[in-house]
């Protein structure tokens, strides 16, 4: 009955065919056309039937029929009621942390304005027990719906627990960190939210209660199952190359390079130095002008032949000039040593 | 000329599939409902079949309704829709549905808003084989704190948001005009397993809870409260690996005619038949369907000259890009990644050596008209071996691309090594031998030529 009247007037002010029908299949009595005169107040106000009101409603409802003007009249006086709607709210609430074979922690209390403000952390032996009276505006009432939420502040991943409630509201909630799902232990922080809410009219509460760290041992942590597979962009991985052949500093090798290079000057000097010369060169070339400076040319064509495998050609190239160079220089060079044997044999060596 | 032919066929396809312009499954649908359900829900299935569905009805107890025919799927899409039943007919048990899903179909499930209707056997069975857990008979989601109409006693018409996700997912379900429009939705919700290839597509709004109505009317204690808030979800999309889909919307009257209508509370149009073309457009594949346009590599070796070569050397860049475009209703439009997502490119021989991002090309080497081509240049690692080019792209809500290319990297051919003297701890050793070299060809020139020093006597001076 209650209902019915406050489906009236909303059914009315929204003024949507939907929304009436569905009423309607609801209510067997039609509408009453004198509630849209009202529909202005009552459109943007709950309408709540709460026990408070209760009896004004129910006269309300016998007249209604009667008289346009009364109902409109009564309508008014329950706007006014509803001006001050009541509230889901709670009392006498308190959160303790206490250790497992220790004594209690201190209850930190805490109302619907003012949450605990100090930092709190949840071991793995520790308990959690929040205890609390709920009320419906100043009655002690319990709601349907009184669940703590507790949201990792960082990923918005959210679990809920549901408190035991007496019927005379009074609420308890005990906690471990068994009870927390993994997903959630490894947060940074956990934002604990209460939540009353009931079906009526009256305002539902939610409010951020406590900001609690779990504080999980090296055991615990390394116990944590790897997070599920998710459709999702991966980490970048680059190829880390292997670092490159590296040579000693270039002045270390140019001192070397000088070194090396020092070594020639230094063994014709020695070697002219001991009276070495070329003196017996133009006799050579009258004695056999052929022999001698083509033995000499094969032996640079050879060197140049090297060179030339060393910079550019292959090794079948190699092979065929050397092919061409070595007869030349064996019948030359037998030659040439032919006429060092005279000169020997003359004793001009 | 079988080539010929090939192309005549694919042109005449491609032909039909265009003068539809509908789902790239097929128009083909099956509505599973009985009659007086229909009426409920004739704006849904007029709208279907407006964008060019054509629909067959059955009854869930028919006897002639048959989903394969010389197993070959009869249907492209399957809408089951509540029923007051509490068994489908011998024709519809579960199993048949994921046939169904396995060649390639989709379907979408509408459970009873009506916490008093029954979830038909095959239907529960069907969701938990695909890691969807219904509540049992009773439950209902119900939230005190946003309502949609003031004065409903139970509470259970929700106000729901349009589904928003995380920046990295692309949204295919507010594509209405209004943005800030709300969904009314009714029914129990849904709970989902971890699965990747399950998705929320809405969720609950974040302090409403589904419980038993029966057992938990005057208190919601821990046993009867099934889910409760982000976790509750209301509707979820499953992908299956082969791409077909499978939807469960928790409260059919989300998509039914009397939620197209004004909220009375903010007087405005409720969003759900928007909201319905998307889910029906997502679940029969008219949305949210990738097609890979074409694959492209080419390496420093041999320049833009050589084009998908088989073999790549060590240490040299390539450059690989990949065209990629998305179907939306009747045509193929270039895919646009979401901005903080990306199309990864991993080059892998067992393990990835790279996993890089492919950006947006603006000069691709092949101009594809409707796809957007994503490259990257990189140097190959200093391994050789077997590489695959993958891309291996699965996110929420699109179909799967999973892309390999195989080729060879080779090691350095001889001739490509740094030569000796361009190493400069070299040069001590390479002086060594050309001083040899000189220093012998002068020695055999003075053996040759030298004259004897002769000395104070008759000694002969020996080299």
């Amino acid at each position: 009955m209650l209902y019915r009247l406050a489906q009236v007037v909303s059914a009315a002010h929204a003024a949507h065919a939907a929304v009436i029908t569905k009423h309607k299949t609801r209510n067997p009595n039609p509408p009453q056309p004198a509630t849209t005169t009202t529909n202005v107040t009552a459109s943007r106000t709950p309408i709540h039937p709460s026990s408070s009101s209760s009896s004004q409603q129910k006269i309300a409802m016998k007249l209604l029929p009667t008289s346009n003007l009364l109902a409109a009249g009564l309508l008014l006086c329950q706007w006014v009621s509803a001006a001050t709607p009541s509230a889901w709210t709670f009392a006498d609430a308190t959160l303790q942390i206490s250790q497992k074979g220790a004594e209690a922690g201190p209850k930190q209390k805490f109302t619907s304005t003012s949450p605990i403000s100090d930092a709190l952390t949840l071991k793995n032996t520790d308990s959690l027990k929040i205890l609390l009276t709920t009320k419906e505006g100043d009655t002690a009432k319990r709601p349907h719906q009184l669940f703590l939420f507790v949201k990792d502040t960082e990923s918005e991943l959210e679990s809920f627990f549901s408190f035991d409630v007496k019927e005379s509201g009074k609420a308890r909630l005990d906690l471990t960190q068994k009870d927390i799902p993994v997903a959630l232990l490894s947060a940074p922080s956990l934002s604990f939210t209460l939540v009353l809410g009931s079906f009526g009219q009256s305002t539902p509460l939610s409010i951020e209660i406590a900001k609690i760290t779990p504080v999980l041992d090296a055991a615990a942590k390394k116990a944590l199952p790897e997070p599920p597979l998710k459709y999702q962009k991966l980490n970048e991985i680059h190829h880390i190359f292997r670092a490159e052949p590296r040579s000693p500093p270039k002045v270390i090798s140019l001192v070397f390079l000088a070194a090396v290079a020092a070594c020639l000057p230094g063994l014709f000097g020695t070697w002219f130095g001991l009276s070495a010369n070329l003196s017996h060169l133009p006799k050579s070339l009258a004695a056999s002008p052929v022999a001698h400076p083509i033995f000499f040319a094969s032996l640079l064509a050879f060197e140049a032949v090297f060179f030339a495998y060393y910079t550019q050609i292959n090794i079948f190239q190699t092979l065929a000039a050397v092919t061409v160079i070595s007869p030349v220089a064996l019948l030359s060079g037998s030659r040439a040593l032919r006429e060092v044997r005279a000169r020997r044999l003359n004793g001009e060596r | 000329m079988g080539l010929t032919l090939r192309s005549v066929l694919t042109a005449l396809i491609s032909l039909v599939s265009l003068s539809q312009g509908i789902s790239l499954t097929g128009p083909r649908t099956l509505l599973v409902l009985e009659d007086d359900v229909k009426t409920q829900f004739q704006t849904l299935i007029s709208d279907l079949e407006a964008r060019g569905f054509t629909t067959t009805t059955h009854t869930p107890k028919s006897t002639t309704l048959s989903l394969f025919q010389h197993e070959e799927r009869v249907y492209d899409n399957i809408i089951i829709f509540p029923t007051k039943l509490k068994g489908l007919g011998p024709n519809l048990p579960s199993s048949s549905f994921l046939k169904h899903a396995t060649a390639g179909g989709n379907i979408l499930i509408l459970l009873p808003s009506s916490e008093d209707d029954n979830v038909p056997a095959a239907i529960a069975e069907l969701a938990t084989q695909v890691d969807i857990f219904l509540p049992p008979k009773g439950f209902a989601v119900v939230n005190h704190f946003d309502l949609a109409d003031q004065v409903e006693p139970e509470h259970n018409t929700l106000l729901v948001d349009l589904p928003s996700f995380q920046s990295d997912t692309k949204n295919y379900f507010n594509s209405g005009e209004d943005k800030a429009a709300k969904l009314l939705y009714r029914g129990a919700g849904l709970a989902l397993g971890s699965s990747p290839l399950v998705q929320p597509i809405l969720k609950a709004p974040r302090f409403a809870y589904s419980y038993d109505t029966k057992e938990a009317s005057s208190f919601a204690d821990d046993e009867n409260v099934f889910s409760a808030g982000k976790q509750l979800a209301l509707v979820a999309g499953v992908q299956t690996r082969n791409n077909a889909r499978i939807t469960f919307v928790g409260g059919a009257d989300l998509l039914a005619d009397k939620s197209f209508t004004k909220v009375a509370r903010t007087n405005q149009m409720s969003g759900n038949r928007a909201f319905a073309k998307d889910v029906t457009a997502w679940t029969f594949k008219e949305t949210g369907v990738l097609r890979v346009d074409g694959i492209e590599h080419w390496g420093e070796e041999f320049g833009q000259g050589v084009v998908n070569g088989d073999v790549y050397r060590i240490k040299h860049d390539v450059t690989f890009s990949i065209a990629l475009s998305e179907y939306s209703y009747d045509h193929f439009q270039p895919y646009v990644a979401p901005a903080d997502d990306a199309v990864q490119f991993e080059f892998t021989m067992l393990d990835p050596y790279y996993r890089i991002p492919l950006s947006a090309s603006s000069s691709p080497l092949t101009q594809h008209k409707n796809s957007t081509t994503y490259s990257t240049t990189f140097k190959t690692p200093d391994q050789h071996g077997v590489f695959t080019f993958t891309v291996n792209y699965k996110r929420p809500f699109l179909s799967n691309v999973h892309e390999k290319r195989a080729v060879t990297v080779r090691h350095f051919a001889h001739n490509e090594w740094t030569r000796s003297w361009g190493i400069s701890g070299s040069w001590p050793w390479i002086a060594g031998i050309w001083v040899v070299v000189v220093g012998w060809i002068g020695f055999v020139g003075l053996w040759l030529w030298s004259k004897p020093v002769v000395a104070e006597g008759k000694g002969k001076k020996k080299q």
